[in-house]
């Protein structure tokens, strides 16, 4: 690019012109114009090109939503004379970066390092790629710029913000595992632990009639939840996930509920999966156990963004069923809408339900109840106290139908949400459906 | 689309410009006081001994016992010769002097662009004022000048009807020109330096002055000065210095380096797709909006009160589609509510107006707080809900029963 002069420049031309007034010799009016130009170009000659000027762009491969993280720009000095150097790097505003420009003055055959810190907003997959460089003459009169092409790549991983919910419930399931009496039944499995006299409230069919026999009083089997089981997570992120609950889309805070759900399953022993759809099946994670499982649900889950489409829950429990026949607790995060649940997503569920465990999760919008609850100012809040009203009174039915078709149903505000489906989960697993 | 945020801090900008506009004034504040005009400096004056004035003209013609008087008013005697060395007479004065020269009066105009003469100036400008001083012949018309020096000077075009051409400075050009004007003469020059102070003794610029504005000793002279400030054709503009408009054109020149410097962004905006966003809660405001709009204030009251009976029901074991007078009956003994909000809140009534409807979604509220174990609050604080006869609240209803029979709250 063709060196341009700078705002320096006219700022020296603009302090000529009281010389021009002031000065009584008969000076054409073009003659400070024209020193300046001189100046100016001198400068540019001066200045290196920019493209010699080394510039190295350092970032984070993975950030967590609502994480602090840094970027680092290098910038390389290879000639014999001191230069300034300006850099603005194609950062989106997402990223959040406290600034995307810097200046820098880098001695001959020196290096200087600026960093930036980064605050993202936003999930997603960032590819920042263009990086302009700047380089000022000695004088500050001329200057070159170029644009350099650094491909970078940076990952915003779901935020976990429940983290402490899933962990105190990993170690209150530690503690009670000791005690816990699970149940085989559909969806679940247990194994056999040891055998204790019979109390009150336990179940008779598990009396062991031979140790019964033996000791002369009852005796009854215990059993541990079995470990290595399969949790499904069914992740709908059609239209209805796209609405802000608290400013956030449904789908982040789903998002977060099913990291507690892996953190918990995962430090139970058991095995998830991950199937995200909208109008088609979008996302799948494999099954597994280990600690990495975590990582690769955030990853899958990173550049999800609602779709503006009606979701298909027949195609993705066909998906589900094809990919993972085990049997596992399929847990569905979608919305409770009338429309879609009594149209889309009962029609599919018996997919589910004849031999899995299905737990359907919900974001229920605490500003729809507190709407509801809210005395009225005005004759617009009592109209939209009866709206509210009638919305919820709308989910509630569809929540009762789904849990008449043998469907645990959580349906909790955004604070509550991945609590209440880790105590599903262990409910589940617990008492095997 | 979001652009990228700035790096440079916004709130440092303010300052900048304070400065850049304080600096502004001060330089057009002292430019006009400082490079302004001034009297004694006006160029061609008659009294001026500046390098552009005439007061040697005028001593020199003085010293040849050649009359000379300065003035706007036109000579009564006619064998008075007019000098204008600079017209910037209006249109009545130059009227003026056409007709006085046309009754026989002798004109010579050193102003090429006055319209006193009718002649089409031809060059000037800037080549001529840097290029080579050149010298022009002299005429037959003038023996006794043989040169005069030409530098800045404009030509002018020769009619055919011309007297006399002297000093010719091209095809049909020349720098001086005479032609008739009724019974008399106008001698049109194209520029006046050779009469100023600076160049009057250069060649024969004295001689050429002498032949042209006394050729005859003791004819009489007047020179017509520079007419007052605002009066001829002068515009406000030309009362301002050359050197002022040499400064704004230097400062022109400087904003339009400061906008090519600030078009040059460091980095272009960064357009960034967002992801659709919409309230979840939109829906519910839609549904307001339309009952509101549709005045379906009885659906609005229907949907309220069944919420407030599943309330009262859940919290009272009871089925919500039970009988209304008994659920409030209940609500007032069992959760303490107020017997008027309860029977607001749960009894069938008609809502007439949104106020009515407002007061009842207060009591509802009330209600529904009670019902969950909540502080209760006076459902009817700021309602003056007037107590209809037929409303059930006044008629022997169950809750006025239950609000006499002492029974405490739980």
């Amino acid at each position: 690019m063709l060196p341009v002069p700078t705002q320096r420049a006219a700022l020296a031309l603009a302090a000529l012109v009281p010389v021009v007034w002031l000065v009584p010799a008969p000076v054409p009016w073009w003659a400070p114009v024209a020193l300046v130009a001189v100046l100016v170009a001198v400068d540019a000659y001066r200045v290196p090109a920019p493209w010699r000027i080394g510039v190295e762009r350092e970032l984070p491969g993975v950030v967590g939503l609502d994480a602090t993280t840094e970027l680092t720009w290098r910038v390389h000095n290879p000639t014999a004379r001191p230069v300034a150097v300006a850099v603005a790097d194609e950062l989106a505003p997402s990223l959040g970066a406290e600034r995307r420009r810097a200046s820098l003055q880098v001695p001959a055959g020196g290096r200087r390092v600026e960093r930036v810190t980064l605050r993202p907003a936003r999930r997603g997959t960032f590819r920042p790629e263009r990086l302009t460089v700047r380089v000022t003459g000695p004088l500050g009169l001329g200057r070159r710029q170029a644009e350099r092409s650094l491909p970078g790549r940076i990952e915003v991983h779901p935020g976990f913000r429940s983290r402490a919910a899933a962990e105190l419930r990993v170690r209150r399931q530690r503690i009670l595992d000791e005690g816990l009496r699970a149940i085989r039944a559909r969806g679940g499995s247990s194994q056999f632990e040891a055998l204790r006299e019979y109390v009150e409230g336990d179940d008779v069919r598990r009396i062991d009639w031979p140790a019964t026999a033996r000791s002369g009083h009852a005796v009854v089997r215990t059993y541990r939840a079995e470990r290595n089981q399969q949790v499904l997570v069914l992740l709908d992120t059609g239209r209805l996930s796209a609405g802000l609950v608290e400013d956030v889309p449904r789908l982040d805070h789903a998002m977060d509920a099913v990291l507690a759900l892996a953190t918990i399953a995962t430090r139970s022993g058991d095995r998830t999966a991950l199937l995200a759809f909208g109008a088609s099946v979008r996302a799948v994670v494999p099954s597994r156990g280990d600690q990495g499982q975590l990582r690769r649900l955030s990853s899958a889950m990173h550049a999800l963004e609602p779709e503006l489409v009606e979701s298909d829950y027949g195609e993705a429990f066909r998906g589900a069923l094809a990919r993972f026949p085990r049997q596992s607790t399929l847990v569905l995060f979608t919305e409770l809408g009338a429309e879609a649940v009594q149209e889309q997503l009962v029609p599919a569920l018996p997919l589910l339900t004849r031999a899995h465990a299905v737990v359907v999760v919900a974001v229920r919008d605490p500003a729809v109840e507190a709407l509801r609850d809210a005395p009225a100012e005005h004759a617009g809040d009592a109209y939209g106290a009866a709206a509210a009203v009638s919305v919820l009174a709308a989910r509630e039915r569809a929540a009762d139908h789904l849990r008449r078709l043998g469907v645990r149903v959580v349906d909790a505000v955004p604070g509550e949400l991945a609590g209440r489906v880790g105590d599903a989960y262990l409910e589940v697993k617990a008492r095997g459906g | 689309m979001s652009t990228a945020p700035d790096a440079v801090p916004r709130s440092t900008r303010p300052r900048r410009r304070h400065v850049a506009f304080l600096v502004a004034v001060v330089s057009l504040v002292a430019a006009g006081l400082l490079a302004g005009p001034t009297t004694e400096e006006a160029p061609l004056d008659p009294s001026s001994s500046a390098p552009d004035g005439l007061l040697g003209l005028v001593e020199v013609l003085r010293a040849s016992d050649v009359p000379v008087e300065v003035g706007l008013e036109l000579p009564e005697d006619p064998t008075t010769r007019l000098f204008v060395p600079l017209d910037r007479l209006n249109r009545t004065r130059q009227a003026e002097v056409r007709d006085w020269v046309a009754a026989g009066g002798h004109l010579v105009v050193a102003d090429p662009t006055s319209p006193l003469h009718e002649l089409t100036p031809v060059g000037g400008g800037l080549v001529d004022s840097i290029g080579p001083t050149g010298r022009a012949p002299g005429c037959d018309a003038l023996p006794a000048v043989s040169t005069v020096t030409h530098a800045s000077w404009t030509a002018l075009e020769v009619p055919a009807e011309a007297d006399a051409v002297c000093f010719v400075l091209g095809e049909e050009l020349a720098w001086l020109v005479a032609t008739g004007h009724g019974q008399g003469t106008i001698v049109a020059l194209g520029s006046p330096d050779p009469f100023t102070n600076r160049l009057l003794d250069v060649d024969d610029h004295a001689v050429l002055a002498a032949s042209l504005l006394a050729p005859t000793p003791g004819a009489p002279l007047q020179i017509v000065p520079l007419p007052p400030v605002g009066e001829g054709e002068t515009a406000i503009a030309d009362l301002v210095p050359d050197r002022v408009w040499q400064g704004l054109a230097v400062l022109l020149v400087a904003a339009v380096v400061a906008a090519v410097a600030r078009g040059r962004r460091l980095g272009l905006p960064v357009e960034e797709r967002l992801p659709p966003v919409l309230p979840a809660s939109e829906l519910v405001g839609s549904l307001a909006g339309l009952l509101q709009r549709s005045g379906r204030r009885g659906s609005a009251a229907d949907l309220l009160r069944q919420d407030a009976r599943t309330a009262v029901a859940a919290a009272t074991g009871l089925s919500a589609d039970g009988d209304p007078q008994q659920l409030a009956s209940l609500a007032v003994d069992r959760l303490g509510v107020d017997v008027r909000t309860a029977d607001r809140a749960l009894l069938d009534a008609p809502v007439d107006d949104d106020e009515t409807l407002r007061a009842l979604q207060t009591a509802v509220s009330s209600v529904r707080r009670r019902a969950r174990g909540g502080p209760v609050s006076s459902g009817s604080s700021r309602s003056t809900d007037p107590v209809e006869p037929s409303s059930p609240a006044h008629g022997s209803s169950v809750s006025s029963q239950a609000r006499t029979s002492g029974s405490p709250p739980p």
